[in-house]
C-alpha cells in the first residue's frame, strides 16, 4: 500500500510562534512525516526554515503573481454558511465583541475578488496572528488555501483548530478530498458552556463537515459530542505527546515546599481555585509557598484576592516567564497543581512529570486520562485539592509513589504513539 | 502675631524589583543606586539651597527668624552614605541655635497605628540620632504624615513629650480655633500644636496653581495675611521639598520665601519654635480625635491602608515583630524596620501617581517577595539559635 499524502493546515508553527497549538502541530508533523507524505500550510512560516521529512509553506512567503495564476476561475462556497464575522475577535475573551460586522450574503455561491496583494500582506506584517482583524485573516487564509490546494496532490486534508476549519472545508469542497479536523481547544474550554458566536459556529460547522474529528482527549471528545452535537461515531480521541525536555534540579533558596501553578491567568485555567486551594493548605501547614507563574487578564484581580485571603506572604506571582525561567521554576518545584475548569489536554502537567514532580490535577482535563499516578479532584472541589497537596507535602511515601507512577505515565505519552493512532484514523476515513 | 514654621524632610527607600526567584537569597532589598541618585538630585535642587537660604535669613534677622525641622532617620541614613555634605549643611543650621529638631519615628513608619511598643522604640532611635548629629534632644513629636489621635497623643504624653503636632482639618477641629494650642482628652501636660491647614497649603500647593484666585501670590500679601491672624500662634508647616523640588527654582520659590520671611519680620511678627510655643501658651480647648487623622488630602489614613494589598502588607510586616526582635540581630531588626516606612504602602495605593514602580500591583509584589525573604531569614536565624541552645543544654 502506498503512503498516504496528507495536506495539513495549521495556524501557529515554531519557531515563529510558540504557543501550545504550534508546539503540538510541530510534534504531530514530525512524527507523522515518518509515516505519510506530508505538506503543511500555515499563515506564517520563517523564510528558509526547513523541517525533516515535511515541507512547510508559509503564506507570508508567497508572491502575489503566483497567487493570481492559481486563482483563475475558482468560486468559493463555504462562506455563505458562516453569516456574520465580527471584526474584532479575541478567542480568549469571554464575550465576543460586536463592533462592525462583515456581512456575507446567504445566497450560496459567492465569487470573491481575486486575492489582492493586501490580503497577502495580512500575513507578512509583524502583527500578531491573533491580533487585529482576526476574522478577515481566517477568511483570507481559507481563500488562499482553497486556491493553493488545487495545485497539490494529496489524499486528505487535516485541519488544526477553528482558525483553519473554514480553510479545511473549503479545500474539501474544492477538491473532493476527505477532511479530518483536529480539536486542540474549543470555545467551550476558553469561554465556558454558554459560549456562542462566530468561533463556536465555525467549530461546529467544521466538525459537521469533517469526515473525522480528532480531539486531544476523551474529555474533549465528550465536549465535541455533547456541546457541539457531533456524531460520536466519527470522533477519534488521540492524546498529545510530550517532547522530552532537558531535566535538571535546582535547590530552592527557601526551606518551604513549593507548589506551582503555570498557565495563562484566565477563567479556563482556574487560577481563582488555586488561590482558594492555597488558602486551605495554609490553614493546615505553613511549611509551603505557592507560586502562580504566567500572566493574563485576571492577574490584578488575583493579586488582590490573594491579599484578601491573607496569603500574600506565601502566595507569589511571577508574571510572564520565558521558557528558561519556567524550567528553572520546574526544577525547584515540589508539587504541580492544575485546577483547570476545562482543559482539553494539559501538556504542562506532563512536562512537570518529566521533572519528576507529582501533580494534583482537575478531573476536567485530558491529561487526567493519561496520568494514572496524578492525584485528581473536580476543579471546584478545593477541599479535596488541598487535601491532595497536604498529603503530598507531608507523606514522603505517597510522594515517591506518585512521582514514580508519573514517570511511567510519561513513557507512554509520545508523538510516535499519537501519529500511529492518527494514521489509523486516516485509513478509516479513506477506506483503505 | 506669633508664627511657628516647621518643615518635614524625608526620602523613601525604593525597593529593587524583588522577584520570586530572589526569595531566600537575602539580597539587599533596596535600590541603593536609585535612592542615592534621587537623594543627590533633591539635595542639589532643594535641601542645600533651602538650607543656605534659611541660614542667611537667620543671620540677616540676627536670630529672630526661627523654624523647626522634622527630618526622618531614613533620609539622614541615606545622606550618611551618599551625601555626607547634606548632614554637614543641616549641622550648620543647628549651630545657629535657631532651628529646633523634632522627634519622629526613625523609619517614617505607621508604627503608631500597628504597634505602640515599636513606635516608642523608633522614636527613641530617632531622638538618639538627632542628639548625636545635632546636639539637641527633641521635646516635640511629629508623627509620620502628622498621624494623630487621642491614643497617639496619650502615648506622646507617656513618652514625656511637651508637644505633639497635628494637622488641623476642619472635620477634626470642629469649632476649635486652629491658631490655639489644644489638648487631647485627659492629657494636660502634652499640648497639641495644630497646623494651620489653609495657610500652609496656600504655600505648599496653591502658590503655583494658576487657577487659584490669588495667583500669582505676592510674598508681601502673604506676610500681611500672617500678620492679620488671630490667636496664640499660627502654625505653618509643609514638606521641605516644597522649596526647589515640588516648586522648582523657576517658580521663584526661593525668592518668594526670602521676601516673605523678611516682610513678616519687618511687620513686627514674632517667630517661635514649637517648644517655645508649648512653653509660652496654655491649651485653650480639648481636641477629641478618636480615630487617626493625617495631613493627607482627605485627612484620613486610607492612602496607606485603604486597599487589601496595603492591609495585607501591613499585617504581615507587623506579624513579624516578635520573631524579628527575638533574634536580637540588630541588622535584621534594622532591615525589618526599613520595610515599615509608610512609602512602601503608599506605593500600593491605586491612585498614587508618585511611584517608582510600573503599578501599585508591582509595588505590592516586590514588597511581599522581600517580606517573604525576610520571613525565611528570621526562620533560619531562629533555627540556628535553637540548635545552639540544644548544644549548650547537651
Amino acid at each position: 500500500m502506498r503512503r498516504i499524502k496528507v495536506l495539513k493546515l495549521g495556524w501557529e508553527f515554531p519557531p515563529l510562534i510558540n504557543g501550545g497549538l504550534g508546539v503540538a502541530c510541530m510534534g504531530i508533523s514530525r512524527a507523522l512525516a515518518q509515516k505519510v507524505d506530508l505538506s503543511v500550510i500555515v499563515p506564517k512560516a520563517k523564510p528558509g526554515a526547513t523541517y525533516e521529512g515535511f515541507g512547510l509553506i508559509g503564506i507570508n512567503n508567497l508572491e502575489h503573481r503566483e497567487m493570481e495564476t492559481l486563482e483563475e476561475g475558482y468560486t468559493y462556497e463555504s462562506f455563505s454558511v458562516v453569516g456574520k464575522a465580527p471584526v474584532n475577535l479575541d478567542p480568549y475573551a469571554c464575550e465576543e465583541g460586536t463592533p462592525g460586522n462583515i456581512v456575507f450574503t446567504r445566497e450560496g455561491k459567492l465569487l470573491f475578488s481575486k486575492v489582492h496583494k493586501a490580503d497577502l500582506d495580512l500575513f507578512t506584517s509583524k502583527e500578531d496572528l491573533y491580533a487585529g482583524d482576526l476574522a478577515r485573516k481566517v477568511i483570507e487564509f481559507s481563500k488562499i488555501c482553497a486556491v493553493m490546494a488545487r495545485s497539490y496532490d494529496f489524499d486528505l486534508v487535516h485541519a488544526h483548530d477553528w482558525m483553519t476549519y473554514l480553510a479545511g472545508v473549503e479545500v474539501k469542497k474544492a477538491t473532493g478530498k476527505p477532511l479530518v479536523v483536529h480539536l486542540h481547544a474549543s470555545q467551550f474550554d476558553r469561554a465556558g458552556a454558554d459560549a456562542r458566536g462566530w468561533i463556536y459556529d465555525i467549530e461546529k460547522y467544521g466538525m459537521e463537515q469533517a469526515d473525522a474529528v480528532i480531539p486531544v482527549s476523551k474529555y474533549t471528545g465528550t465536549v465535541a459530542a455533547g456541546h457541539y452535537g457531533i456524531d460520536p461515531a466519527k470522533i477519534f480521541p488521540v492524546h498529545n505527546g510530550a517532547d522530552p525536555v532537558h531535566v535538571f534540579h535546582t535547590k530552592k533558596k527557601f526551606p518551604e515546599k513549593l507548589v506551582l501553578f503555570l498557565g495563562r491567568l484566565t477563567a479556563q485555567k482556574g487560577p481563582e481555585f488555586f488561590l482558594q486551594i492555597a488558602a486551605k493548605v495554609l490553614e493546615q501547614t505553613d511549611n509551603v509557598r505557592f507560586v502562580m507563574a504566567g500572566t493574563g487578564e485576571k492577574l490584578r484581580q488575583l493579586i488582590e484576592t490573594g491579599a484578601f485571603h491573607g496569603v500574600g506572604d506565601k502566595f507569589h506571582f511571577t508574571g510572564f516567564l520565558n521558557k528558561q525561567k519556567v524550567n528553572e521554576l520546574l526544577s525547584m518545584t515540589d508539587v504541580y497543581c492544575m485546577p483547570s475548569v476545562s482543559e482539553p489536554f494539559g501538556l504542562s502537567a506532563l512536562e512537570a512529570a518529566q521533572f519528576n514532580i507529582p501533580a494534583v490535577i482537575s478531573k476536567q482535563s485530558g491529561v487526567a486520562e493519561v496520568m494514572k499516578g496524578a492525584l485528581k479532584a473536580d476543579f471546584w472541589d478545593v477541599n479535596m485539592m488541598a487535601k491532595h497537596i497536604v498529603d503530598l507535602i507531608t507523606d514522603e511515601e505517597l510522594y515517591k509513589q506518585v512521582a514514580e507512577q508519573s514517570a511511567q505515565d510519561i513513557k507512554n505519552s509520545n508523538w510516535e504513539t499519537a501519529a500511529d493512532k492518527m494514521l489509523r484514523v486516516y485509513h478509516h476515513v479513506l477506506g483503505w | 502675631m506669633n508664627i511657628s514654621l516647621t518643615f518635614h524632610a524625608h526620602q523613601p527607600n525604593r525597593l529593587i524589583p524583588y522577584d520570586f526567584f530572589k526569595i531566600g537569597e537575602h539580597a539587599f532589598y533596596e535600590d541603593d543606586e536609585l535612592n542615592g541618585r534621587m537623594l543627590s538630585e533633591v539635595a542639589e535642587r532643594c535641601y542645600l539651597p533651602a538650607n543656605r537660604l534659611m541660614k542667611q535669613l537667620i543671620e540677616l534677622s540676627d536670630g529672630k527668624f526661627k523654624f523647626a525641622l522634622a527630618i526622618s532617620g531614613v533620609i539622614l541614613e541615606q545622606a550618611k552614605y551618599h551625601r555626607p555634605d547634606l548632614i554637614t549643611s543641616f549641622q550648620e543650621l543647628a549651630e545657629t541655635g535657631c532651628v529646633e529638631f523634632l522627634a519622629m519615628p526613625y523609619y517614617a513608619s505607621l508604627a503608631s497605628l500597628y504597634s505602640t511598643g515599636e513606635f516608642a522604640e523608633q522614636v527613641e532611635e530617632h531622638m538618639d540620632l538627632i542628639e548625636e548629629l545635632f546636639g539637641q534632644r527633641p521635646t516635640v513629636l511629629w508623627n509620620t504624615g502628622m498621624l494623630y489621635s487621642n491614643a497617639i497623643a496619650a502615648q506622646a504624653y507617656d513618652m514625656g513629650f511637651e508637644g505633639i503636632m497635628a494637622d488641623g482639618s476642619s472635620r477634626m477641629m470642629k469649632n476649635l480655633h486652629p491658631n490655639e494650642l489644644q489638648c487631647a482628652p485627659l492629657i494636660a501636660k502634652t499640648k497639641t500644636i495644630v497646623r494651620n491647614r489653609h495657610l500652609s497649603n496656600d504655600l505648599a500647593n496653591r502658590r503655583v496653581d494658576p487657577s487659584w484666585s490669588e495667583y500669582p501670590l505676592s510674598p508681601y500679601t502673604y506676610a500681611d495675611w500672617l500678620g492679620q491672624q488671630q490667636g496664640q500662634v499660627v502654625n505653618i508647616s509643609m514638606d521641605y521639598e516644597t522649596l526647589g523640588e515640588r516648586q522648582p527654582d523657576t517658580t521663584g520659590v526661593f525668592e518668594f520665601w526670602r521676601s516673605m520671611i523678611m516682610a513678616t519680620l519687618f511687620a513686627g511678627n514674632n517667630f517661635m519654635t514649637p517648644t517655645e510655643c508649648v512653653r509660652s501658651f496654655d491649651s485653650t480647648g480639648t481636641l477629641d480625635v478618636p480615630s487617626p487623622v493625617s495631613c493627607s488630602t482627605f485627612g484620613t489614613t486610607t492612602h496607606w491602608n485603604g486597599n487589601v494589598m496595603q492591609q495585607e502588607a501591613l499585617k504581615k510586616i507587623y506579624d513579624l515583630e516578635n520573631s524579628v526582635k527575638d533574634s536580637e540581630d540588630r541588622d535584621m531588626i534594622h532591615v525589618w524596620r526599613k520595610l515599615q516606612s509608610a512609602d512602601h504602602f503608599h506605593y500600593m495605593e491605586k491612585s498614587n501617581g508618585f511611584t517608582p514602580y510600573p503599578s501599585p500591583f508591582d509595588a505590592y509584589i516586590y514588597y511581599m517577595n522581600a517580606l517573604a525573604d525576610l520571613q525565611v531569614r528570621v526562620k533560619r536565624e531562629a533555627e540556628i539559635i535553637h540548635n545552639a541552645h540544644k548544644v549548650t543544654l547537651a
